[in-house]
């Protein structure tokens, strides 16, 4: 059981992965479920929200009423009901082999990676040569020396029940490096740094 | 053994993550802003809210929703089960001080059978009819939930669910759902203050999760025949 202090009340979080609010008060206590394994399964179930939906949760919402009766009312308009499934296409597709490539050298149409079988991770590594046409034109732009891509070769069923053979790469995208970030790394590269040259310095002394 | 024959297959997977988040930060061109997607994907997102309580939009390959205890990211699309890591990973490597308590590896596939007779036969080694029916006449097995020990990394316990559909005037098929839990916390009982047991899991285990389950899943679509 977990709680957090906020402003709302969340009343629970259904085990089907679907979620519900209800404003109430000034407070908000998060309550998860009893089992939590149930919270981490996901589930496709088939209500969708309706957007004119009068619960959906409005720019309003943050108010919070002094009088009783009024936030009782708002406890009933205020829940909402998010998306238990998404349109999100299933993709009928049967995986035959996935590679994990480093781009090791880029040169005019094509380029050139070691990967490794993610599929058979005990295979060796391997070095092809691949053509710039097969990577998403979205994906070109970050495609240089020492990016990250991932090789899916498999077949894809379609509507009618064809089969194809298909092969598609896509660039691993990572977070972009901040000002911050930079800083925290030089700042744990020293002190790393520091216990090493420490660690030196007692050892000669001693020594 | 024998595999029982599947018409087609489809695959998802999940990742949820249990902490303390701010729902709100994450509307799709956060995600462009820290170049986690391009901008053609960001551009064709479809938000059902960003708020402070809750945000739940959907990509082109995946859907996203946040609230202030659980984040879960979807796909459908078994090519982009490594992107769908990479994608949760770049989430917590930005938000690295956001306590996680816990993490969530889900895989799902769902085939539907071409022969509704055979798996009858195999719905029979799963869940005996000569057990069930000395109780319930004509029991047919809905829902089938396993615990055991994971089989990769760190996690506290696998969980297993067969949700088989025996029809037969129409398609028979059946879903599997396969969970991998990861408690974090500290050896107070409090969950851990920060990202770096999600990060390090998704590294370490993601793939080694992927392949034991894919091979398990196999494994439970065969059964015995009769000799």
């Amino acid at each position: 059981m977990t709680r957090n202090r906020n402003h709302n009340q969340m009343v629970g979080i259904s085990t089907a992965g679907g979620l519900a609010f209800r404003e109430s008060g000034q407070h908000l206590e998060a309550e998860l479920a009893e089992d939590e394994a149930d919270l981490i399964l996901p589930s496709p179930g088939r209500l969708t929200a309706d957007p004119n939906d009068s619960r959906r949760l409005s720019s309003e919402s943050n108010e919070a009423s002094t009088d009783l009766r009024s936030a009782k009312l708002m406890e009933v308009e205020r829940a909402i009901e998010l998306r238990k499934d998404w349109n999100l296409d299933w993709r009928p597709l049967r995986t035959l082999q996935q590679f994990e490539g480093k781009v090791t050298d880029v040169d005019g149409d094509s380029f050139w990676a070691d990967i490794n079988d993610l599929t058979h991770p005990d295979n060796p590594t391997e070095v092809v040569e691949l053509s710039i046409d097969e990577i998403a034109i979205p994906d070109r732009s970050i495609l240089r020396v020492g990016s990250v891509f991932y090789w899916i070769i498999g077949y894809e069923t379609s509507r009618v029940g064809t089969i194809r053979r298909i092969s598609e790469i896509r660039m691993r995208r990572a977070p972009l490096w901040t000002v911050h970030s930079l800083r925290r790394a030089r700042e744990r590269a020293a002190k790393r740094l520091r216990f090493f040259t420490d660690a030196q310095q007692e050892q000669s002394a001693s020594g | 053994m024998r595999s029982i024959q599947r018409e087609s297959t489809v695959e998802g997977a999940t990742i949820v993550a249990l902490g303390s988040f701010n729902p709100a930060i994450f509307q799709p061109y956060w995600f462009l802003e820290h170049q986690l997607l391009p901008k053609e994907e960001v551009d064709e997102a479809d938000v059902e809210i960003v708020h402070r309580d809750a945000t739940s939009f959907q990509a082109v390959w995946f859907s996203f929703q946040a609230t202030h205890q659980r984040i879960a990211i979807e796909t459908r699309d078994a090519s982009k089960f490594h992107p769908l890591r990479d994608l949760v990973s770049g989430i917590f490597q930005i938000l690295e001080h956001t306590p996680v308590g816990a993490l969530g590896l889900n895989v799902l596939r769902h085939v539907r059978i071409v022969d509704s007779e055979e798996f009858r036969v195999y719905l029979d080694r799963v869940a005996p009819a000569s057990f069930w029916n000395r109780a319930v006449p004509s029991a047919t097995p809905r829902t089938i939930e396993v615990r055991g020990t994971p089989t990769t990394g760190e996690a506290s316990r696998l969980e297993i669910r067969l949700e088989p559909r025996l029809r037969v005037d129409a398609e028979s098929e059946i879903t599997i759902r396969v969970n991998q839990h990861y408690p974090f916390v500290g050896e107070d009982g409090i969950p851990l203050r920060s990202a770096d047991r999600l990060l390090s899991v998704l590294a370490d285990d993601w793939n080694s999760f992927l392949n034991s389950t894919s091979a398990m899943i196999d494994a439970l679509l065969e059964y015995e025949v009769d000799r």
